[in-house]
């Protein structure tokens, strides 16, 4: 090519500064930013879910600060202060062995609570695990691995916890296991399907294609799709939790004495309700608080993340 | 479709011998039962005599092979150690019809109650029956049944309550199976309050995506009244979610009742099960366990086979297809 014959103009007077604010001045546009950042936006939009939020916080700051606000231990057995009603000096009354109930609730709180957390922790550890390596497999161990998870939900839940709580005994330890082993089926499952979906969309594809590395797209492609749906999960385990700890401590096979949880003190509150409503009442109130707030910030965890509601 | 149901079919009695098989060992490796703790003061000739009689002087593999035989060929799981004279089969007689009773009440209750809130939701979707059906809703999730009887109980029965319904107990002989309402009516409304949650969810979920389909669309422009529409089109498409719910419903009540008759003395299988536990009553631990395990797995085989009958474009091609 011949670099003589193309004449150059100076570049003035084809061009002109532009402002670029002017420019896109009449376009709107919203400031870039990321998943999370959108996702955190939505849920603080939602004054409902904020409200349980503050609920939530609130009922675990007190459960462990409670027992320290009123200045009395939960073991304490005072014999001439039995079935008292709420009072200046037992805020919420005593129980049937002259125990603080104010205190005792919010060490039962945090009994449930820390059971749950774990349970629900173990949950999804496992489930994940598990659920990556069928995926992952494939094959022959993946039908074997599905036959297990399909024998294990064959079983009610509550049974297979209360068989298990035979066997190994009472006890926090034994407790979160015959919790655990029931409930990571579910998350199991959804984890491989996810990885299944997701190894098979176009953006993993592309990552092959231009040579990312596995690492890269586990860590940048995998874990990010599939995290959103773990803390709904999560979200949603506690509760179950919760409510399957509870229930076993009614029944008298869950949490023995001297442990106790919500469920014992409900266990108490139903042999003494007609003539003391007030044991039974405080484990319901915070009990279903306590779910509740679970409840609805999950809910509204679920609308924040959900990338279809994004607008 | 035949093919399919004879696989799911094998699957299901697969599932069931490994139950029955888990269960088993995990019992035989507790170190007492309710024999041990009921005999060990007894002089060791008389301890020896009765393990023979139960059979526990075999190991537990000759053991399993044993139950297992009976099991299969009887369906004798063995007799109670903690209360000699009954077996699975005698207290089932004895303590189903509560049992089901109950859980067909709570069923009928819930699943009504919960397909009607849903369809009115989805009909008058973001108005105030929505919003306040969506809030009732919420919270019957979130207070767990264990506590909504317990409230009932403490409210509404006894010579104080609202209603002076007796506080506990179970109609008898005439009555079992019909009538005495005032004893079955908290147990049923503590259940299904649960289940009305779950259903109106999942109805107003399903209507709510059928409603923007095609063939809806098509139904009004071609001039169907809005009652047709919504009988042939939206409630029709929307059973597919549903009758996927049920047999997690099935189970869910099944594991309910274990608490809902323990709250109401309800003479159930639920009530006996506990005790069974309480006790280490390994023989009805190991019976009803493959029990209620038997219950779920043919639910959720049913709910399979209904699945491909009540939505043809599902082709049932594989056993994990669920």
């Amino acid at each position: 090519m011949n670099t003589d014959t193309v004449s150059i103009k100076k570049p003035e007077d084809r061009f002109a500064f532009v402002d670029q604010d002017s420019l896109y001045a009449d376009e709107i546009t919203r400031k870039n930013i990321g998943f999370w950042a959108d996702a955190a936006r939505r849920f603080k939009q939602n004054k409902v879910a904020m409200f349980f939020l503050i609920v939530l916080v609130l009922l675990i700051v007190m459960s462990l600060l409670g027992p320290v606000i009123s200045g009395k231990d939960y073991i304490t057995i005072n014999g001439q202060d039995k079935n008292m009603a709420p009072c200046s000096q037992y805020w919420l009354g005593t129980d049937n062995m002259g125990r603080d109930l104010f205190t005792r609730s919010w060490v039962g709180l945090r009994t449930s609570l820390v059971i749950a957390l774990v349970a629900a922790g173990i949950q999804l550890v496992v489930g994940c695990l598990y659920g990556s390596i069928m995926a992952t497999l494939g094959g022959i161990v993946d039908d074997v691995m599905m036959r297990i998870v399909e024998v294990i939900s064959s079983i009610p839940n509550l049974i297979l916890c209360t068989l298990l709580l035979v066997v190994f005994g009472n006890g926090y330890v034994q407790l979160l296991f015959a919790l655990s082993v029931t409930s990571w089926t579910g998350t199991a499952r959804l984890v491989r399907g996810q990885i299944l979906k997701l190894r098979e969309s176009e953006y993993v594809l592309a990552s092959k294609a231009m040579g990312g590395s596995n690492m890269h797209r586990i860590l940048k492609h995998l874990l990010p799709n599939t995290l959103g749906l773990l803390i709904l999960e999560l979200a949603q385990a506690i509760p179950s939790v919760i409510f399957s700890e509870t229930s076993l401590s009614f029944l008298g096979i869950g949490l023995m004495p001297p442990n106790f949880s919500l469920g014992t003190m409900l266990q108490q509150g139903q042999s003494t309700m007609n003539f003391y409503p007030f044991q039974l009442l405080v484990p319901c109130v915070l009990l279903s608080l306590l779910v509740l707030s679970f409840n609805v910030v999950g809910d509204a965890l679920r609308d924040a993340l959900d990338p279809q509601l994004r607008n | 479709m035949a093919k399919f149901v004879a696989k799911r079919f094998v699957y299901m009695i697969i599932t069931l011998f490994l139950v029955f098989t888990a269960t088993f060992f995990l019992l035989a490796s507790i170190p007492g039962n309710a024999l041990t703790m009921k005999i060990h003061k007894l002089p060791a000739q008389a301890q020896e005599r009765i393990m023979q009689k139960y059979g526990y002087d075999k190991p537990a593999g000759e053991r399993y092979l044993l139950t297992l035989k009976n099991v299969v060929t009887k369906g004798d799981f063995g007799e109670s150690i903690a209360k000699s004279g009954d077996t699975l089969g005698s207290i089932l007689q004895k303590r189903l019809p509560p049992t089901v009773r109950l859980n067909i009440q709570q069923m009928i209750v819930g699943v009504t109650l919960g397909l009607i809130l849903g369809i009115i939701a989805a009909m008058k979707r973001a108005k105030a029956p929505d919003f306040i059906i969506l809030i009732f809703c919420m919270f019957m999730t979130s207070v767990p049944s264990l506590v909504i009887a317990l409230i009932l109980q403490l409210t509404l029965t006894g010579p104080s309550g609202l209603l002076h319904l007796p506080i506990i107990g179970w109609p008898k002989g005439k009555d079992l199976w019909f009538g005495g309402w005032q004893f079955t009516i908290l147990p049923t409304f503590a259940g299904a309050l649960f289940y009305v949650a779950g259903y109106a969810r999942t109805t107003k979920i399903a209507m709510l995506d059928s409603i923007y389909q095609e063939c809806t669309t098509t139904a009004r422009a071609i001039g169907m009244s809005e009652t047709q529409v919504m009988l042939h089109h939206v409630v029709r498409n929307s059973f597919i979610p549903i009758v996927t719910f049920l047999p997690g419903t099935i189970a869910g009540m099944l594991s309910g009742s274990l608490f809902i008759e323990r709250v109401f003395s309800v003479p159930g299988i639920g009530s006996y099960y506990v005790e069974c536990i309480t006790q280490r009553d390994v023989p009805m631990v190991l019976g009803f366990t493959v029990f209620y395990s038997a219950i779920t797995i043919v639910s959720i085989f049913v709910s399979d086979v209904l699945y491909g009958i009540v939505d043809p474009r599902i082709k049932l091609v594989s056993g994990s297809s669920r």
